[in-house]
């Protein structure tokens, strides 16, 4: 009878959940503590192991995590910092620009008595020692054959061929242009000349054996000719050549303007130049 | 040998599962080694060696936790009482009615253990504790369950009881 009962699955199950219960009741009150604390000593020390093992797996895998994801942080960086340089070289283009243009704006502002407008050189024509520059201002913005081109810095040329919206100049180190200018401090005249060079050498040439050439005087345009208006720079002389048997004196004048890289200039539109070549026509005489 | 694997095997899975698997967590949940072990054990064994190993199992895991001596026994009393009941009452045994039965045995456990913490005196928030813990760990349970019943059948094949004449 004794075995029937024992083999009971229910009563074995009532049993144990009943001694369960008991230590549960025995190990809340606290009766139980130092079979606990007997017992936890081998079970903590396997733990602890345990523990320590799966913190340095865990931090080893983290650390390869880490550099995994440094990785990727690195590249996004690098893409940034390409996209920042870009960015960069953007603004620093906007504030050269808008320097340029501020030094434009305030040559325009000390010339009231001229009208400008401001175009951008948009191609370059070089054949030769022969070299124009190409602007995007045209006949629709009130540009003609003829207009004088400066920049603040001085004399850059004369339109010579216009379509609607743009327009050639012929530059004043091209080897066919000549201008009439004026040494600033002894007003002597010459005839500048282009030497072909991007470098703004030119040449002054014709002026008066009497005249005095100081290095480092201005020149600038005398009007005459009535192709350009008077009193714009066109260099400074650089040196100067005597030769006793010749009549006249040469002075090496350079250009303040950097022909190689010009970006912006200024048309003078209320400029008409005179057309005096009907005075040099012997056919025209009575 | 028998005994002895299935006792130090129990220690050990008990302190597996306070120190390793707590890094493999899914959400709050992690599966319960020692429950699946002892349900794989009582199906493929006798109830009787069920229950024991269900005993020797719980108190390990009390012993590495803050609860009192004897609260992870009853739950896993019940559940293991539960499996055995529902195998016996099949006929033979699929990897499906497996699942079925252990799952089940999971929730039991699961709900038992609740109620005995909560007559302990421990507060339970059961939205949280089942959004976050006992959710996850049944399916953690779930994947684990077919594996771990493989091995436990393994082990006993390998070790058979003593017969007692």
């Amino acid at each position: 009878m004794r075995r029937r009962w024992a083999s009971n699955p229910l009563f074995y199950f009532f049993m144990c959940l009943s001694a369960a219960l008991l230590i549960v009741v025995l190990s809340a009150a606290g009766v139980l503590a130092p079979v606990q604390n007997l017992l936890s000593i081998p079970l903590n020390a396997i733990t602890g192991f345990l523990n320590r093992t799966a913190i340095t797996v865990n931090n080893a895998g983290n650390e390869l995590y880490d550099v995994a994801s440094l990785r990727a942080r690195n590249l996004e960086l690098e893409a940034q910092l390409a996209r920042i340089t870009g960015e960069v070289i953007q603004l620093r283009e906007v504030a050269s620009d808008y320097q340029r243009l501020a030094q434009l704006l305030n040559y325009t502002s000390a010339n009231q008595d001229r009208q400008f407008i401001t175009a951008d050189v948009v191609g370059v024509e070089q054949q030769g020692l022969l070299r124009a520059i190409i602007i995007n201002k045209g006949t629709r913005d009130g540009v003609r054959v003829g207009m004088p081109v400066e920049t603040e810095l001085g004399l850059v040329g004369r339109i010579y061929d216009v379509t609607a919206n743009a327009s050639r100049v012929q530059l004043i180190t091209d080897q066919n242009s000549f201008v009439s200018g004026r040494l600033q401090t002894s007003r002597a005249e010459g005839s500048v000349r282009g030497r072909g060079l991007l470098t703004g050498s030119l040449l002054m040439q014709n002026i008066g054996v009497d005249s005095q050439i100081i290095i480092g005087d201005l020149v600038v345009t005398s009007g005459l000719g009535g192709n350009f208006p008077p009193d714009v720079v066109i260099g400074q002389v650089t040196s100067a050549r005597s030769l006793e048997f010749e009549l006249s004196q040469e002075a090496q004048v350079t250009s303040f303007i950097n022909f190689a890289t010009l970006e912006y200039v200024l048309v003078v539109t209320n400029f008409q130049p005179a057309d005096i070549s009907i005075f040099d026509d012997p056919a025209g005489d009575p | 040998m028998r005994y002895l694997l299935m006792g130090a095997g129990l220690v050990m899975l008990a302190a597996v599962q306070s120190s390793i698997l707590p890094y493999f967590r899914l959400y709050s949940g992690q599966p319960n080694l020692v429950m699946l072990v002892v349900a794989a054990w009582a199906i493929d064994s006798s109830w009787e060696e069920g229950a024991f190993w269900a005993f020797w199992g719980g108190i390990c895991m009390d012993l590495l936790s803050v609860v009192p001596l004897g609260t992870s026994v009853v739950p896993l009393l019940v559940a293991t009482f539960a499996i055995r009941l529902a195998v016996t009452q099949t006929e033979g045994l699929t990897l499906l009615i497996y699942l079925v039965v252990v799952l089940a045995g999971i929730i039991i456990a699961q709900i038992v253990l609740f109620v005995v913490l909560g007559l302990e005196g421990y507060f339970i928030e059961p939205v949280p504790v089942i959004r976050y813990f006992a959710i996850p760990s049944v399916i953690y349970q779930m994947l684990v369950a077919a594996p771990v019943y493989v091995v436990v059948r393994w082990l006993g094949r390998t070790f058979p009881a003593r017969r007692v004449l």
